[in-house]
C-alpha cells in the first residue's frame, strides 16, 4: 500500500522536523532578549549544569544567572504551554469530531480565565501558588461541561451550536472578567488585564513545575486514548459497537482538556488558537491518526509558542508584545479560512 | 437443539417518552441464519436492532446474546462477538478507507487474533469490492462506496453475529445483490445475520426467514414463501401488491399493484 507508507514517511519527517525546530527554538529563544547571550554560551551553560564543563560555558556570572533565572523558565514555560494547548485542542477536536472545536473558540480558555481572575481578585490562596491553577481548572471544567451539554445532539456535534455555545460562554466569561476587574484593587486589576493579554513574562520555575505536572497528567490521558479517538471518528454509536466506552472516554477527556487548558491559562493568561492551528495543520500533513497526531501536536504547539515568544520579544524594540495577541493574529485568519473551507465542503451549514 | 439462540429479543418492549417503539417482540436468530427485518417506515425496525446491539435496554422483556443478557456482557467481549452497521456512515476527519476498515479490528487489539488483522482487512475489502479504494479518503467516496467501506469495516471485525441496518439503501442494483449475497455467505459460514431491508423481493431472495414488523410489533416471522402473502403485505404496508414466483429461483417477487 503506497499511500500508507507515504503517510508514515510524512509522519516521521514532520515529527523529526518539529523536534529539530524545538531544539533550535529553545536555543534561539534563550539567546535572544534584552541583553543577548551567545548561542554557544546557552549550550555551554546547559552542559555545565549537567556536569559537562566546556569552554562554551558563560564566563560572566551575570549571563549564567540571567539564563537560569529568567530565560530558561520562560522558554520552558512557552514550550510547555504550547504543547498543553495543542494537545488540548487535538483532544477536543477528537471528542467533538470537529476541527473547529478548540479551547479558545468554544470558551474553555475564557472559562479558565474567569476562574483565575476570580482567584486574583479575591486573593484566595489555596495550596500556595497552586490556587490560581485550581481555580483556572475549575473554570475550565465548568465551561467544557457546558459546551458538551449544549453542543451535542444525537451523538454528533452540530457545528453551529458548538460555535454559538462558544459565543455565549465567551460573552459570559467576558462579563465575569470585567466584573472581576471592576471589583479589584489597582494591583489585582493590572494583573488581570495583563493576564488576559497573555504573557510569558516573569515565568518562575515553581510555576513551570506546576504546568509540567498538570500538563503531563493531561497528556498521559490523551496519549493513552489515542486509538479510541480514532474510533470516535466513526460516530459514537459505531465506536461503542467496537468496544469503546464512549461516555467514559468523553468525560475523562473533558477533564484532561480542562487540566491542560487550566494549567496553560493559569500562569500565562489567554493564548488562543494554538489548539486550533497546530492539530489542523499537522492533520493535513500527516493524516488524522491520533497516535501520531497527538505527540506531533505537542511538539508543534511547543515550537509555535517558542517562536511566537521570540517574535513577541523582538518585534518592537524596548517593549514586549503580548503573546496572546500574536497567536490570535495568526489564529483569527486561519479560523476564517477553516470556516470558509468547511462551508464550501459541506455546501453551507445545516 | 438446546443451544441458545445467537441473539434474541424475548418479549422485548421499548418505550420512550410515552411512545412504544417496540412492543413485546420475540425474535430469536441462530448462528448460520440470515433473518431479514422488514416493515414500513417507523415500524420499529431500527429500534429493535438497537435493542439487539445492546445500545438500548428494553423497558421490559429481555435481550440475550448466546443465552446471556446483553447488559451482562463486558463491552469489549460484546464487540468481539457482534458487528453492527448503522445507517449513519460518516467519518470525521480525513481517514483513508484502509484505515477505516482497520478500525473494525479494534476489539481484537492485544489478543492473539490481532495477528490476523492484515488478512482480515484485505479479505473484507476484497469481498466488498473496495480494494481499489484503499488509499482514498473516506469522505471523498460516493454514497455507495461509503456504504461498502463501512460494511468492510464490519466484516473485518469477524464477529459471529452481524446486524446490518439498511446496508443496501445507498447501493445500485449490482451492489445490492453483492451485499445480500455477502450476507448469505456469512450465514453459510455460521454467522447469525440480521439485515434490515426495504426491498421485499431482495429480502425474500436471500433470507432464511423474513420478520415483518408493523407499529412496533412483530407481525410474523418465517420462511419468505410462507410469510409474504399478498394479504399480509397489503395489510402491513397499506398498499395492494401482487406476488409471483421468480421464474428462475421460485422465490417470491413482490410488486406493487399499479393502475
Amino acid at each position: 500500500m503506497g499511500a500508507a507508507e507515504a503517510r508514515r514517511g510524512r509522519v516521521i519527517a514532520a515529527t523529526t522536523i518539529l523536534a529539530i525546530a524545538l531544539f533550535f527554538g529553545v536555543i534561539l529563544s534563550s539567546a535572544i532578549g534584552q541583553f543577548p547571550v551567545a548561542v554557544t554560551e546557552v549550550i555551554g551553560s546547559i552542559l555545565d549544569r549537567i556536569g559537562l564543563h566546556t569552554s562554551w560555558a558563560p564566563v560572566d556570572e551575570l549571563h549564567d544567572q540571567a539564563l537560569w533565572q529568567i530565560r530558561f523558565p520562560r522558554v520552558a514555560m512557552a514550550a510547555l504551554v504550547g504543547a498543553a494547548l495543542a494537545i488540548a485542542g487535538t483532544v477536543m477536536q477528537a471528542i467533538f469530531g470537529n476541527p473547529l472545536a478548540e479551547p479558545g473558540v468554544v470558551g474553555v480558555s475564557s472559562g479558565a480565565a474567569l476562574g483565575a481572575a476570580f482567584a486574583i481578585a479575591t486573593g484566595v490562596t489555596l495550596f500556595g501558588s497552586a490556587g490560581l491553577a485550581v481555580f483556572a481548572f475549575a473554570g475550565g471544567v465548568l465551561a467544557t461541561l457546558l459546551v458538551y451539554a449544549t453542543a451535542r445532539a444525537n451523538g454528533r456535534t452540530e457545528v453551529v451550536t458548538l460555535l454559538l455555545t462558544g459565543i455565549a460562554i465567551n460573552a459570559f466569561a467576558g462579563a465575569g472578567l470585567a466584573l472581576m476587574t471592576f471589583l479589584s484593587d489597582t494591583g489585582s486589576r493590572e494583573q488581570i488585564i495583563f493576564w488576559q493579554l497573555g504573557s510569558l513574562n516573569g515565568s518562575r520555575w515553581s510555576e513551570v513545575g506546576m504546568v509540567a505536572l498538570l500538563g503531563t497528567a493531561g497528556a498521559v490521558v490523551a496519549f493513552a486514548s489515542a486509538r479510541r479517538y480514532d474510533l470516535l471518528a466513526l460516530g459514537e454509536r459505531t465506536a461503542s459497537h467496537l468496544g469503546v466506552r464512549v461516555e467514559r472516554l468523553r468525560v475523562v477527556s473533558i477533564f484532561a482538556v480542562a487540566i491542560l487548558t487550566g494549567a496553560a491559562v493559569a500562569y500565562v493568561g489567554i493564548i488562543s488558537f494554538v489548539g486550533l492551528v497546530v492539530p489542523h495543520a499537522l492533520r493535513m500533513v500527516m493524516g488524522p491518526g491520533h497516535k501520531a497526531l497527538l505527540p506531533a501536536s505537542a511538539l508543534g504547539g511547543a515550537v509555535l509558542l517558542l517562536f511566537a515568544d521570540v517574535v513577541a520579544r523582538t518585534a518592537v524594540t524596548g517593549a514586549e508584545l503580548p503573546i496572546g495577541l500574536l497567536t490570535s493574529l495568526i489564529g483569527g485568519p486561519f479560523f476564517f479560512f477553516l470556516l470558509r473551507r468547511a462551508r464550501t465542503k459541506q455546501g453551507g451549514w445545516a | 437443539m438446546n443451544q441458545p439462540a445467537a441473539i434474541a429479543a424475548l418479549d422485548a418492549t421499548y418505550t420512550i417518552s410515552g411512545a412504544t417503539l417496540v412492543d413485546g417482540v420475540t425474535l430469536e436468530v441462530n448462528h448460520g441464519e440470515l433473518v431479514a427485518l422488514v416493515g414500513p417506515n417507523g415500524a420499529g425496525k431500527s429500534t429493535l436492532l438497537s435493542l439487539l446491539t445492546g445500545e438500548r435496554e428494553p423497558t421490559s422483556g429481555r435481550t440475550q446474546l448466546e443465552g446471556r443478557l446483553l447488559s451482562e456482557w463486558p463491552h469489549k467481549e460484546l464487540a468481539r462477538r457482534r458487528g453492527v452497521l448503522t445507517q449513519d456512515n460518516n467519518v470525521a476527519f480525513a481517514f483513508r478507507v484502509a484505515e477505516v476498515v482497520e478500525m473494525g479490528r479494534a476489539p481484537w487489539q492485544g489478543t492473539p487474533q490481532s495477528d490476523e488483522d492484515d488478512a482480515a482487512i484485505a479479505d473484507a475489502m476484497e469481498r466488498t469490492d473496495i480494494a481499489h479504494l484503499a488509499d482514498r479518503v473516506f469522505t471523498s467516496l460516493s454514497g455507495g462506496e461509503r456504504a461498502r467501506a463501512s460494511l468492510a469495516r464490519v466484516l473485518a471485525q469477524q464477529a459471529t453475529i452481524v446486524l446490518l441496518d439498511e446496508p443496501t439503501a445507498a447501493l445500485d442494483l449490482r451492489h445490492q445483490e453483492d451485499v445480500m449475497r455477502l450476507a448469505r455467505q456469512l450465514a453459510r459460514d455460521g454467522v447469525a445475520v440480521v439485515v434490515v431491508v426495504h426491498d421485499l423481493s431482495l429480502a425474500a431472495a436471500y433470507a432464511d426467514r423474513v420478520a415483518v414488523m408493523s407499529k412496533g410489533r412483530l407481525v410474523t416471522a418465517g420462511a419468505p414463501g410462507e410469510v409474504l402473502t399478498e394479504q399480509l403485505v397489503e395489510e402491513v404496508y397499506g398498499t395492494p401488491v401482487c406476488i409471483f414466483p421468480d421464474p428462475t429461483t421460485g422465490a417470491p417477487l413482490i410488486v406493487p399493484v399499479r393502475s
